[in-house]
């Protein structure tokens, strides 16, 4: 048994690793399934499509053809037995760093004894710097793959379906991902990604080593952007001078760029070793620049350097420029040189390495920039749908920074890079563009589907919400209410729980000579000392008053139940008519007399109005427990403000109407088809209501200068001004309802401006309220005699709308 | 015109396939060889006590999808490793399998041992461990799955 306290306990763990591969297995076969459904999608991308892949074809013809007329030039230089593979992949790179086939064919004596001599030079050091999956990656890359570009083409439109590739191997590092992603681009072959892959993968389920590859990982990203950062500065600090000894190798570096793995080649030293891979090549290419590779050949040649050993040095130097002059300079040949030669390779050396530093950094930039492009073409919708514009700014940069010049060709280099000519990606631009409006789109039909549906609920729910037997249940609660705290309903609660009310029927026969004798008495107990002390012939006039009371209530309540509010004013009035002439055959006539026996009866005004607002209060919390769902369901699609929704129950708590009041402005505000949810008033109310509403909100309150009722006045103002409205008559007999109008005032003075002419004729007081309340405008309020309340109703009503802060207070 | 586009090589999902089936594979291979290259860092520097050269052991334990390694002593040598590491406070040692106890030429019937320092030898031994083992799981997966 080993002694565990001394013990180390190493575990490769490959579980995520297994996971993580499946899942991009299957991210990789749904992104493949989208993109074949996007190019069925719509025309656009079918097209799309074929352009590109008809493109890509006649390019992979005329290369494929190209290549075999070029490869079988220099095969007949070079004999039997040489590798044809060999061969091909000569003229691969050839053609990928901008010799034409044409050339190819026509030196084809020349290119055979470059490629021989070539392979002849010892280069087995030159990747000896690059680790095993760089390697792998350049192996890849020179493997030229011709499928890839139609790969990528596949995937190039439906690229965004990649980004949960990203997603999927985003836990395996970064350096997977972007494996996935240009395997996808079919920038590397398939066949070559598990070689590349894997590793990576088992070494991030290796616990010892997830730490030192992220520090790498770490150090990497930090010298690329030290790298990127360092090019900038130094494209601000370069003079003429600078760029104009860098054109060479810049102009190496252009044509030597891979047009699909522009990261891949994020230093001059990969392009020096496709350079050292065949350093005819670069003779040939610098010749056509600036010469001073060929000044550099003949001063190394002047100093005893074969061109065998130039690219031994080049490959034991490493990548770098300056590792390469180290080599070279250290060299006995170099020392024992003369002066002149000497100086003539130091000051080739100088404007070479002032030139690969700055082709180095261009390099860097380059492919940092046209990473965010892709990055944005691949992840961002929202930044392709600015395509254009991202382009026009990358041109900019780059044209900014002299990496490229827009008016000597190597902006068509660039775009080609890109592989979008300028149709192409305005189309792109706009197909990102209608997608993003489609997006939209049928977001917008999702929205109203929903609004559709809850203004379906409303309606259902406003059908239910006014029928007599919603309206009876309000009534009664309105009436326990009254119930409850009048004074006739505690005067029978107490006579009914009283030991001492035996004889009170003893006194009943003599009510009515009681009644005429005491016209003035107070027969209604407030308190119940009152009580206690009741004369006993009293005690049966209060329990016919309360009798009374009680049929009037059943009464007032069935024509309310049948004829909402307007049935039951008529009913109301009917009986105080019916009332006020028995009284007065009784005795009582006008005076406190009258007034008590109307309380008693619950017919005063006060009774009344408190019924009328308790029956509204009911019948608003019906209405706004029947709302909630709608509501709720309106604050999920974004449609009210969850805070409101708060606020309305709060409301509910302390002011039902108001609530009710709120609930409909907020209803309103979405964009529905609103109507009062509880509407108490008869169909030509309604009718009216709906009728105003539809109108344009204009109104207008036309009133002669009046007298002041300051609390109003300002609130009417604000919702008055500068409006006409006109009310149906029919509505305005409804007035006498606070709930209506504050709810209207509340409805109409909100987002738009409507306001209220009403035409009143008698009834002074309400007169004189409303002229003064429009006294810059010109009023007629007309109202029917018998209407009650008025007065009280308009003001409880525009109390509401200050209350509700529709209007200022 | 008529565009036929088909595939070229294997797909995504038999790379995938075949990467994790060479990722079981690898576990295996590795874990012997991991194994010795740890215990090989473990003994390039042990210190030697009583004429012998301490040593370490490796338990390998494998399963499809991990693999575990337990350095530890070797068979014998936790007390000697252990005394290496954190030292020994001052005791007695008495014989237990004869009378008396004999050292250079001298018998004794008990030994008044001072005690010694520790020097962490085990410690290092686990810091050699932990140099060499990331690099070498890195070699063996990258060349158990084909990295060239």
């Amino acid at each position: 048994m080993p002694n565990r306290s001394l013990s180390y306990k190493v575990e490769f763990d490959t579980r995520s690793a297994v996971r993580d591969l499946q899942r991009l297995t299957r991210e990789g076969k749904r992104a493949g399934e989208d993109i074949a459904d996007g190019f069925d999608e719509t025309e656009t991308a079918g097209t799309n499509a074929l352009r590109a892949l008809t493109r890509q074809l006649d390019t992979l013809e005329q290369t494929a053809a190209g290549t075999a007329k070029a490869a079988e030039a220099i095969g007949r230089q070079l004999g039997e037995g040489y590798d044809p593979s060999r061969i091909r992949g000569f003229v691969a790179d050839l053609d990928r760093i901008g010799v034409t086939f044409d050339e190819i064919e026509a030196k084809a004596e020349e290119f055979a004894a470059v490629l021989k001599r070539a392979d002849d030079v010892d280069l087995s050091g030159v990747r000896g710097e690059l680790d095993q999956v760089g390697e792998g990656l350049e192996h890849t890359r020179a493997s030229g793959d011709q499928s890839r570009s139609v790969l990528a083409n596949l995937a190039g439109n439906a690229a965004q379906d990649l980004g949960e590739l990203g997603g999927v191997v985003g836990s395996l590092g970064v350096g997977v991902g972007q494996l996935a992603e240009y395997a996808v681009d079919g920038n590397i072959a398939l066949s070559n990604l598990a070689k590349v892959a894997g590793p990576m993968l088992a070494l991030t389920g290796a616990l010892a080593l997830v730490n030192q590859a992220s520090a790498r990982n770490a150090e990497e990203s930090a010298a690329a952007a030290e790298a990127t950062n360092a090019f900038k500065d130094a494209i601000d600090e370069l003079g003429p001078s600078a760029q104009a000894a860098a054109q060479g190798l810049t102009e190496l570096l252009d044509t030597a760029v891979d047009p699909s793995t522009p990261t891949l080649f994020e230093n001059l030293g990969d392009a020096l070793g496709i350079a050292a891979e065949g350093i005819g090549e670069l003779v040939t290419l610098a010749d056509g620049g600036d010469g001073k590779v060929t000044d550099l050949a003949v001063a190394l040649g002047g100093m005893g350097f074969t061109l065998e050993e130039v690219a031994a040095k080049m490959a034991a130097g490493g990548q770098t420029w300056t590792d390469f002059v180290d080599q070279i300079a250290t060299d006995p040949r170099v020392e024992g040189a003369s002066d002149s030669m000497r100086t003539s390779l130091e000051n080739l050396f100088t404007a070479y390495t002032e030139a690969a530093t700055i082709a180095t950094n261009r390099g860097t930039f380059f492919a940092t920039s046209l990473d965010g492009i892709r990055q944005a073409m691949v992840s961002n919708e929202e930044a392709a749908g600015n395509l254009a514009d991202l382009w026009s700014k990358l041109l900019g940069d780059l044209a900014d920074n002299g990496v490229i010049d827009t008016s000597a060709g190597a902006w068509n280099r660039l775009r080609d890079v890109l592989g979008l000519t300028d149709d192409e990606l305005a189309e792109l631009a706009q197909q990102k563009i209608d997608e993003q409006l489609q997006a939209d789109a049928a977001a917008a039909d999702e929205l109203n589907a929903a609004m559709a549906d809850a203004g379906a609920a409303l309606d259902e729910f406003n059908a239910s919400a006014n029928t007599a037997e919603g309206r009876a249940t309000a009534f009664a609660e309105g009436l326990d209410a009254i119930n409850r705290s009048s004074d006739i309903g505690l005067a029978q609660r107490i006579i009914a729980s009283s030991d001492a009310l035996d004889d009170f029927a003893e006194g009943l026969a003599g009510l009515g000579d009681i009644v005429r004798e005491n016209g003035a008495i107070d027969f209604i107990p407030d308190t119940w000392d009152e009580v206690r002390n009741m004369p006993d012939e009293l005690r049966p006039v209060v329990e016919a008053f309360a009798g009374m009371r009680e049929s009037i209530q059943t009464e007032l309540g069935h024509a309310f139940e049948t004829g909402g509010l307007a049935g039951f004013q008529t009913a109301l009035a009917d009986i105080r008519t019916a009332v006020t002439n028995e009284l007065a055959a009784a005795g009582i006539e006008g005076g406190q007399a009258l007034d008590d026996a109307l309380r008693a009866l619950g017919l005063d005004d006060e009774t009344i109005n408190i019924l009328i607002r308790t029956t509204g209060d009911a019948q608003a919390r019906a209405a706004l427990d029947g709302l909630r769902g709608i509501i709720d369901n309106l604050v999920s699609a974004g449609k009210i403000d969850a805070q409101v929704a708060v606020d309305i129950a709060t409301l509910t708590l302390t002011d039902p109407q108001a609530a009710l009041a709120e609930a409909q402005a907020a209803l309103e505000a979405t964009g529905l088809d609103v109507v009062l949810p509880a509407e108490l008033e008869l169909d030509d109310a309604e009718r009216a209501a709906r009728g105003f509403t539809s109108q344009r909100r204009v109104a207008t309150i036309d009133a002669e200068p009046g007298s002041s009722v300051a609390r109003t006045d300002d609130a009417v103002d604000d919702v008055a001004a500068d409006r006409t409205a006109t009310i149906d008559t029919a509505f305005v007999q409804q007035l006498v309802q606070g709930l209506i109008l504050g709810a209207y005032l509340d409805y109409i003075a909100r987002p738009r401006t409507v306001s209220i002419g009403v035409e009143v004729t008698g009834l002074a007081a309400a007169n004189q309220l409303i002229d003064h309340a429009a006294r810059d405008r010109s009023t007629t309020i007309d109202v029917d005699a018998n209407t009650y309340g008025l007065q009280r109703a308009i003001a409880t009503a525009i109390s509401n709308a200050i209350r509700l802060g529709r209007v200022a207070s | 015109m008529r565009v036929t586009v088909r595939q070229v090589g294997p797909s995504l999902a038999d790379v995938t396939t075949a990467t994790i089936r060479d990722l079981r594979a690898v576990n295996k291979a590795a874990g012997k060889q991991l194994g010795r290259v740890g215990t090989d860092a473990i003994n390039a520097g042990a210190p030697t006590m009583f004429g012998r050269r301490l040593r370490g052991k490796a338990t390998v334990e494998t399963w499809p999808d991990r693999l575990e390694i337990e350095y530890h002593a070797a068979k014998g040598q936790a007390g000697a490793w252990q005394i290496q590491e954190t030292g020994a406070r001052p005791h007695d040692i008495k014989p237990r399998r004869r009378k008396a106890l004999q050292f250079a030429g001298r018998f004794a019937a008990v030994v008044d041992h001072p005690g010694v320092g520790g020097r962490r030898q085990w410690t290092a031994a686990g810091e050699r461990l932990v140099d060499v083992i990331g690099d070498a799981a890195r070699r063996l997966y990258d060349a158990g799955l084909g990295a060239r």
